[in-house]
C-alpha cells in the first residue's frame, strides 16, 4: 500500500492550492464587489464617522491583501462574521443547518446510485431493445426537469392529493441529538419511531432532488458498461467458457462501475446546490433555505459564509472520492 | 427555368469534387430523420426560437388573430393578454379568457409565461456567446502549449469548478445586487470553466495527430496551427455542448430567479413565476406548475437535440448505419 500513501500525499498537494483558490474566490465575491453596506447604497444614508466605523470594523480601510490575510485568518479561527439579520454568529447558525442539508444530500447521492445505477445496467443488458430505448428517454427526460418541477409536483401528488408521505418540514426529534442529522441520530440512540418519521419526511425532498443525478449516472453507466463489455478480455472471458452471469457480475461490472464512482462524487456538488431549492418547496430548516432566506433580506455575510462552508464540503467530498477511485483502481495511484 | 449552362457545370464540378462530402452530410441528415426523438427535439427547439426571437411581436400576432377570429364571429369572447396590468381576475384558473390562468395581481399568464421565455431563452445565449469563446481560447492555449501555462489555467478552472454552479452564482449575482444583468455575469463566471477544460482535453488529443506535427515541421507558426488545424477538430463536441449547455444555463438561470436574483418584477421571468407560484398551492395549481413545465419543455427540446447531434456527428455511429443501409438496400435487390 506504499504507493497508495503517496497517492495520497499527492492529492493533498492538489488539495491545498484548490481550496486556497475556492477562499480566494469568496473573498474576491466578498469584499471586492460592492457589497457591503459601507460600499453600497447605504453609504449615502450614513453620516462619515459612521462610516468610517464600519470600514474599520471590516478593515475596508487596509489594502487587499492584508484584508485577504485576517479573512484567512478569521475562516481558521471560526469567526466567519455576524448575520445582519439576526445578529447572531454565522458559524453558530451554519452548524444547525448544515447538517440538515448535509443528510439530505447524503440520501440524496444514495438514491441516485441505487435507481441510477441498476438502470444503466438493465439498458446495457438489453442493448437496442424497447427497454434501452425506454430508459434512454427517460433519463433525457429526468435530467431536464427543473429541481422545482418535480419537487412541487412530488409534493402534489403524494403529500396534497394522495396523502401518503409527508410534505413540510422535517421529522420528529430524536431522543439525543448528537450531530444534527436526525436520521443518524435516530439510529445512534436507536429510536426507530425517529427514524421512519425522519425518514419519511426526508423521501419526497431526497427523491426529487435525485431524479436528475440518477439520470446521468444510468446513462453513464450504460455508456460504461457498453465500453467495458466490448473489451478483448470479456471475449476472452467467453472463450474460457465462463457462465454470462459471472462474466457480468465479476468482470464487466466491476471495471464498468469505476468511472461512476468521480462522477458519482461531483453529483454531490449538484445535490448541495439543488438542496437551496427543494428545501425552499419542502420547507425544510436547512443551509439551502438559510440562504434563500438570506438572499431574499440581501444578508451578504451569511451567503458568503455558506458559499464557503458548501464550496469547502465539496471539496472535501472530491478528496475522499478520489481517494477511493485511487484505492479501488490501482492504475491511477501507479500513475 | 434552366439555369444558364455555365452555372449547371459549375454545380456538376463542384459535385464531383465534393460527392464525399456532399454523401456524408446526407447520412448526417438520413441519420438525424431516423430517430423521431431528435426531430421532436428540433421541432421544440424551433418553437421556442421562434418564441424567443419574436417575444412580444408574437404575443401581440396571436392577439391579433385571436380578434380576428371574434370579429368573425369564429369565438364569442376575447381572451385578455395583459401581461402587466392588475386586474380583479385575481388568481383564476386557465379558461378562455386566461389561457394559463391568472396570477396574485390578475395578470394573465400565458403572456407572462411567453415573455419569460423569450428572456429565459436570451440570456441563455448572451451567457453562452460570453462563455464559450473565453473557454475555448484559454482551453486552446493550454492543451496546446502545456507546461506551466496549461498548469496556471487549469489550477485556475478548478478553482471556479470547485463550487457547485448554482452556489457560486447565486453568490455572485447576490453581491452584484440581484438583477438581469448581475445574474448574466454570474452565469458566464460559473460557465466557461467547463469549456476550458471540454476544449483542452480534445486539443491533448488533437495535438498527438501527425498532421500537427507535420504543420510543425513545415515550420508553421503555432497560432496558424491552432487556429487551421486543431480549431476546426473541436467545433463538433463544441456544437453538442453548447445545446446541451442551452438546456442547463436555462435551468441554472430558472434556478436564480427562483432564488430571487434573476430578473427584478414585475419583468416576469419563469422561474420567479414558479417561486410566487408556490405559496398559492395546492389549489393553484397553474400559477406555479404551468411556468416550470414550460422550463421543462425548453430543457428537454435542447437536451434531445443535442443527443440527437452527437449521435449524428459520431463518425462510427454513421459508419455503422451505412453499412446497415446497404445491407438492408442489397438484401432487397437480392430478393427480387
Amino acid at each position: 500500500m506504499g504507493d497508495f500513501k503517496y497517492y495520497i500525499a499527492r492529492r493533498l498537494l492538489t488539495f491545498v492550492p484548490t481550496l486556497l483558490g475556492v477562499i480566494v474566490i469568496t473573498f474576491i465575491i466578498s469584499h471586492l464587489v460592492p457589497a457591503l453596506p459601507a460600499k453600497g447604497a447605504f453609504a449615502r444614508h450614513m453620516n462619515p464617522q459612521t462610516l468610517a466605523l464600519i470600514k474599520k470594523m471590516y478593515h475596508l480601510d487596509q489594502p487587499w491583501y492584508i484584508q485577504l490575510w485576517l479573512y484567512i485568518c478569521d475562516l481558521f479561527t471560526g469567526n466567519w462574521g455576524t448575520s445582519i439579520v439576526t445578529s447572531r454568529p454565522i458559524l453558530k447558525e451554519l452548524s444547525i443547518y448544515f447538517p440538515v442539508t448535509f443528510q439530505l444530500a447524503i440520501l440524496g447521492e444514495f438514491f441516485i446510485l441505487v435507481a441510477g445505477i441498476p438502470l444503466g445496467i438493465a439498458a446495457a443488458m438489453r442493448n437496442n431493445t424497447k427497454l434501452d430505448q425506454a430508459i434512454r428517454v427517460l433519463s433525457v427526460i429526468g435530467y431536464s426537469v427543473p429541481y422545482f418541477l418535480l419537487a412541487i409536483a412530488f409534493q402534489m401528488i403524494f403529500y396534497y392529493w394522495l396523502g401518503w408521505l409527508p410534505g413540510f418540514g422535517l421529522g420528529r426529534k430524536p431522543r439525543v441529538v448528537y450531530t444534527g442529522m436526525y436520521l443518524f441520530d435516530s439510529i445512534l440512540c436507536g429510536d426507530w419511531g425517529a427514524f421512519v418519521d425522519n425518514f419519511l419526511h426526508f423521501l419526497l425532498p431526497s427523491i426529487s432532488l435525485a431524479t436528475p443525478g440518477a439520470a446521468v449516472i444510468a446513462r453513464l453507466m450504460r455508456g460504461s458498461l457498453l465500453d467495458t463489455l466490448s473489451a478483448d478480455f470479456i471475449d476472452y472471458c467467453r472463450m474460457k467458457g465462463l457462465p454470462e452471469r459471472v462474466i457480468m457480475v465479476k468482470h464487466a461490472l466491476k471495471n464498468a462501475i469505476i468511472p461512476i464512482i468521480t462522477v458519482a462524487g461531483l453529483q454531490f456538488g449538484g445535490l448541495l446546490g439543488g438542496a437551496i431549492i427543494t428545501e425552499t418547496i419542502f420547507a425544510i430548516a436547512g443551509l439551502g433555505r438559510y440562504l434563500v432566506v438570506s438572499t431574499y433580506a440581501m444578508d451578504y455575510p451569511v451567503i458568503m459564509a455558506g458559499t464557503f462552508l458548501i464550496g469547502l464540503v465539496y471539496l472535501i467530498v472530491n478528496f475522499v472520492v478520489d481517494l477511493l477511485y485511487a484505492y479501488v483502481d490501482p492504475r491511477v495511484r501507479l500513475t | 427555368m434552366r439555369l444558364p449552362s455555365f452555372i449547371g457545370e459549375r454545380y456538376q464540378k463542384w459535385r464531383t469534387r465534393n460527392e464525399s462530402k456532399i454523401k456524408e452530410y446526407g447520412l448526417m441528415l438520413y441519420a438525424f430523420r431516423r430517430s423521431a426523438v431528435s426531430v421532436a427535439g428540433l421541432i421544440m427547439v424551433v418553437v421556442f426560437v421562434i418564441i424567443g426571437v419574436l417575444g412580444p411581436l408574437l404575443l401581440d400576432g396571436i392577439k391579433a388573430f385571436v380578434a380576428f377570429l371574434y370579429h368573425q364571429a369564429v369565438v364569442s369572447s376575447m381572451p385578455s393578454f395583459n401581461a402587466f396590468q392588475y386586474s380583479y381576475d385575481v388568481l383564476q384558473p386557465p379558461s378562455w379568457k386566461h389561457w394559463f390562468g391568472t396570477d396574485e395581481y390578475g395578470r394573465d399568464l400565458f403572456a407572462r409565461v411567453l415573455l419569460g421565455t423569450q428572456i429565459s431563452l436570451s440570456y441563455s445565449v448572451v451567457v453562452l456567446a460570453a462563455g464559450i469563446p473565453i473557454g475555448v481560447v484559454l482551453g486552446l492555449i493550454a492543451g496546446y502549449y502545456g507546461g506551466a501555462v496549461d498548469e496556471l489555467i487549469s489550477r485556475v478552472t478548478d478553482m471556479f469548478l470547485a463550487f457547485p454552479a448554482l452556489v457560486l452564482a447565486m453568490a455572485l449575482a447576490a453581491s452584484l445586487g440581484a438583477g438581469l444583468q448581475s445574474a448574466m455575469i454570474a452565469m458566464i463566471v460559473v460557465w466557461w470553466p467547463g469549456y476550458v477544460r471540454l476544449i483542452r482535453g480534445q486539443t491533448l488529443s488533437i495535438k498527438e495527430n501527425q498532421f500537427v506535427e507535420a504543420a510543425r515541421a513545415v515550420g508553421m507558426r503555432d497560432i496558424k496551427i491552432i487556429l487551421k488545424h486543431v480549431l476546426p477538430h473541436v467545433f463538433t463536441p463544441l456544437i453538442i455542448f453548447a445545446t446541451l449547455d442551452m438546456a442547463g444555463v436555462i435551468l441554472l438561470g430558472a434556478g436564480l430567479s427562483f432564488i430571487g436574483l434573476g430578473a427584478q418584477p414585475p419583468t416576469p421571468e419563469l422561474g420567479r413565476l414558479v417561486y410566487d407560484g408556490l405559496q398559492y398551492l395546492p389549489e393553484k395549481w397553474w400559477y406555479s406548475l404551468i411556468p416550470g413545465f414550460i422550463l421543462f419543455l425548453i430543457a428537454l427540446g435542447f437536451n434531445l437535440l443535442g443527443d440527437g447531434l452527437r449521435d449524428v456527428f459520431d463518425p462510427k455511429y454513421r459508419r455503422k448505419l451505412e453499412f446497415k443501409e446497404k445491407s438492408g438496400k442489397s438484401g432487397k435487390e437480392g430478393g427480387e
